[in-house]
């Protein structure tokens, strides 16, 4: 436990003096602050007599031409941070030859991983939680419309799927480590597969399922990205009940806010899907970790 | 913009609509009535020569006017029979104190005229034009019946005709900042006041003044109310103070927001609306709360970056 | 039995597809022993320390570490373990003191524990004015002198080097051997590998020859050089005009001589020590003309190079 703790303090204390991890959070925070400013002017725009979830608005307001909303700026960002915090994971500890020599000491061979893992999950948790935290700050000092209680849980429960949507991005480019020797070539293969995933996916849904909306909707659920925009979807924007889903069975549903015990409801199948996902890469990195031999060069 | 302004306007138009519809009738209305009149002015020049008589006729006799901001036009018809020559014809109209007069020919544009000319063989339609007006346009005449006489005289040959000005009642009533400006600030559930005066402007008592206030984007939960209520009587040209309480929603966003105020008696016609710009505050609370957060979140991050930077 | 030896291995045998790393190998250091793992590159000597270390898994054998199997055990033997790979690596961001702090952090050591220990230490490899600084800009053998205070950190019974004089100058040679012989005065068992004889055979109190995975020669240098030249220590070279049976005859009963060969004009004395005055008195006696003579002591090389070309 002590060497997980080590490898933990020690990897969070690299991310948090890493040059790369600096400049981009640097880059989140200053885009976050920007779309807060940008959707606290335009907030007021939408606003009726029944408008609820005023403060949620925040997030998801974008401005009326080319500024992005800060839902948009992070579910782009997230998965570049999840990467940057991955990518050399494992591989840069063999190449470097830090790998033998931390594996020589007393410690389970695991922890090396869970600690790297948790390090970077916390790195995650942190800059996420602060950039909304700090936007709603602002937010509130800007509108000065508290948030109700039911808006504090739903933003709870964004910055908790957010980090889910992080962790996953970070345990596929730990998997890539693992299983790449180079650095680069673990960046770049994570790279690509955000951005296949991200552009191509939504295109190659719409080819193979032609008119058919449903299916294609099936088939770009392949892409975490897609299912973590609608799990945002339904906890920021909860007056417009998943719109990725009206198709399907709700039409004919009234724009009515629901309840956030219902909303998760809705989106249970993404959040699982997610986390199942970022499962998925963790196992696949862990069991090729433990298994992999330490060989003479 | 505003649902009363709009209504404003239409009332307006409608107005003049009606107004013009009149103007579109009433050569109709005339015409037929001509074909009648004719008739049986045409047969008395032909028989009985034997009496000198004038005879105005006027197809309008009655004007209304409301507030007694427009003038009165009449157009008389002279008819001289019984005679041989044209006769020169004196004119004189005898008019209320406070109104005035001209008289003009339905033909010979502008120009006053004193007397006429007119021959017995000939008839003129509408011959003379006889404007009055309430000479003083401040302060609106007393709402009521004004008789007019309009003489024409030559010798012993006379005739006149009783016409009849009536001046309705008119309702008007203006809404005024008190400052003159149309801007005010309010906090969010918080009370803020703004002082308006009514005035009535119209030329009748205004009973039972009524307010009525909107925010424009329709915000929930905003609280206007006015002191007093309402007005019971208000006297022609009397004004009154009135204080607007405005009480943004809790939950309002800070900005600028447009209030239409509107008032109105329930007596007869009349209405004003301003349009305020509320600058809404937030309670500085949530202000110093907001700072506050982002205050602990840098703190926060300060704190971690101490404990894990190296050097 | 003899009392337990430091590091035991039974039949220990590694492979890799078909490839044989490890073949049977039988090896015992006991307590205070520095112990040279010689052979050439691909001999098996880096698999053999991994499985030592539990690193690997032997395919078959058994191995023990002060009584740890490294493969059910890995924790208690990592504990009394440390080992300096042969690319040694450091975080190179961080300095030597993080670097060392990382790794006393992983073995659990409290902070002023560790602070203390690492003074000490950094002092002793020479690196204390260079502990604040990153290691990125180290030299290969100020890193190696890092990587033995790396190694020291825990207190270690038994300390593995992996080639600890590859790639570094023959200053940081010398410091690195005698920081390693002084390592064996405090009790501690040193294993270390290496293919630069010359170098590490000062310090080795017994060499184990590892060729193709085959333990092929161990004990101590000298005794090897025995069993390899059989039994001289130094050879003496003789050049002699017309050498004669009778010269031969009378070197060989020299005390001490080992063993004569002659060729040509050559003759090759084997000798446990250092014989030249009595050959030359020999030759000379013999009346022959001595033409040169030189002396040479065995070294492990030559050891090494027997062992290697007869494999």
């Amino acid at each position: 436990m002590s060497g997980l703790m080590a490898v933990f303090w020690k990897e969070l204390a690299d991310h948090f003096n890493s040059k790369r991890f600096i400049i981009l959070s640097l880059l989140i925070y200053l885009a976050g602050i920007a779309t807060i400013y940008v959707a606290a002017q335009n907030i007021r725009s939408g606003i009726t007599e029944t408008t609820q979830f005023i403060f949620l608005r925040l997030f998801t307001v974008s401005g009326e031409v080319q500024v992005f909303s800060f839902l948009f700026f992070l579910s782009l960002f997230i998965p570049i941070v999840g990467i940057a915090l991955g990518f050399d994971t494992v591989n840069s500890e063999r190449t470097s030859g830090n790998l033998s020599r931390t594996l020589s000491q007393p410690l389970y061979r695991d922890s090396v991983i869970n600690g790297k893992f948790l390090a970077g999950l916390i790195t995650l948790a942190i800059l996420l939680t602060s950039i909304v935290v700090l936007v709603a700050g602002m937010g509130l000092r800007m509108i000065g419309v508290p948030p109700t209680a039911e808006e504090i849980l739903r933003l709870v429960a964004f910055i908790i799927v957010s980090i889910i949507y992080g962790a996953f991005w970070m345990s596929l480019s730990v998997l890539f480590s693992v299983f790449f020797n180079r650095v680069a070539t673990a960046a770049l293969a994570s790279i690509a597969l955000w951005i296949f995933l991200l552009l191509f996916v939504p295109i190659i849904a719409q080819v193979l399922a032609g008119a058919n909306g449903e299916i294609a909707g099936a088939i770009s659920r392949i892409s975490p990205g897609v299912l973590y925009g609608q799990v945002t979807q339904v906890l920021l924007i909860p007056s417009h009940p998943a719109m990725f889903m009206i198709s399907m069975y709700y039409t004919g549903l009234e724009p009515n806010p629901l309840p956030l015990s219902q909303s998760l409801l809705i989106a249970w199948p993404q959040l699982t899907s997610l986390i199942g996902l970022t499962a998925l890469c963790f196992a696949g990195s862990y069991i090729k970790f433990m298994r992999e031999e330490i060989r003479s060069t | 913009m505003s649902r009363f302004r709009a209504g404003y306007y239409l009332t307006c138009t409608a107005l003049l609509l009606m107004v013009f519809g009149g103007l579109v009738t009433a050569p109709i209305a005339s015409a037929t009535s001509d074909t009648h009149l004719d008739l049986p002015s045409l047969s008395p020049s032909q028989k009985s020569p034997e009496t000198e008589e004038i005879t105005l006729t006027c197809q309008y006799p009655v004007l209304s006017s409301p507030g007694g901001t427009s003038f009165f036009a009449y157009s008389i018809e002279l008819q001289y029979t019984g005679g041989k020559e044209p006769r020169v014809f004196d004119l004189q109209v005898t008019v209320p104190s406070g109104f005035s007069y001209s008289i003009a020919s339905s033909y010979g544009g502008g120009t006053e005229i004193a007397a006429i000319r007119i021959d017995p063989q000939q008839t003129y339609p509408d011959t003379i034009k006889v404007t009055v007006r309430p000479s003083l346009w401040i302060i609106m005449p007393e709402p009521g019946e004004y008789p007019i006489t309009v003489e024409a005289a030559s010798g012993e040959i006379k005739g006149n005709i009783e016409l009849k000005a009536i001046i309705m009642a008119k309702y008007e009533i203006e809404l005024e900042p008190s400052t003159g400006r149309l801007n005010t600030t309010a906090t969010a559930g918080e009370d803020s006041y703004f002082t308006v005066y009514v005035t009535n402007t119209g030329s009748a008592d205004l009973q039972k003044v009524n307010f009525s206030s909107k925010v424009i984007g329709a915000p929930a939960g905003w609280s206007i109310t006015f002191d007093p209520q309402d007005i019971d009587v208000l006297p022609v040209g009397a004004n009154r103070e009135v204080q607007i309480n405005i009480k943004p929603a809790q939950k309002t966003i800070a900005g600028d927001y447009m209030v239409a105020i509107s008032a109105s008696p329930e007596s007869g016609y009349a209405f004003d609306a301003i349009d305020v710009r509320v600058t809404a505050l937030t309670p500085t609370i949530w202000g110093w709360v907001g700072i506050g957060i982002v205050i602990l979140v840098i703190a926060g991050l300060v704190v971690m970056f101490l404990r894990l930077g190296r050097r | 039995m003899r009392e337990q030896g430091v590091i035991e291995t039974e039949e220990l045998v590694k492979t890799y597809g078909k490839f044989i790393a490890v073949d049977k190998l039988n090896l015992r250091v006991d307590e205070g022993e520095v112990f040279g793992f010689l052979g050439p590159n691909g001999a098996g000597k880096t698999t053999t320390i991994l499985m030592l270390l539990g690193l690997t898994e032997p395919t078959s054998g058994k191995a023990r570490i002060c009584g740890f199997d490294p493969t059910r055990e890995p924790l208690k033997v990592k504990r009394i373990t440390g080992y300096l790979p042969e690319k040694v690596g450091f975080y190179e961001d961080l300095t030597a003191r993080e670097n060392l702090d990382y790794t006393a952090a992983l073995n659990g050591l409290s902070r002023e524990v560790a602070s203390r220990k690492i003074d000490e230490l950094v002092d002793m490899v020479g690196l204390s004015e260079m502990a604040g600084h990153k290691v990125g800009t180290f030299s290969h053998g100020m890193k190696q002198r890092l990587g033995i205070a790396d190694v020291m950190i825990k207190d270690p019974k038994v300390a593995f080097f992996d080639e600890p004089t590859a790639g570094i100058d023959p200053e940081g040679i010398e410091q690195v051997l005698t920081l390693i012989t002084n390592m064996a005065k405090q009790k501690v068992t040193v294993v270390l590998s290496s293919h630069q004889l010359q170098q590490v055979q000062k310090i080795c109190t017994r060499v184990g020859i590892l060729s193709k995975g085959h333990l092929v020669a161990e004990g101590s240098v000298d005794q090897l050089g025995r069993e390899a030249i059989g039994g001289g220590k130094f050879r003496v070279e003789v050049q002699v005009s017309e050498p004669t049976s009778k010269l031969v005859k009378s070197i060989k009963s020299i005390k001490g001589v080992i063993n004569v060969e002659s060729s040509g004009d050559l003759l090759l004395i084997s000798c446990g020590k250092d014989l030249r005055p009595q050959i030359a008195r020999a030759v000379v006696d013999s009346e022959c003309l001595l033409v040169q003579m030189k002396i040479e002591e065995y070294g492990l090389d030559d050891v090494y190079m027997k062992y290697f070309r007869e494999s």
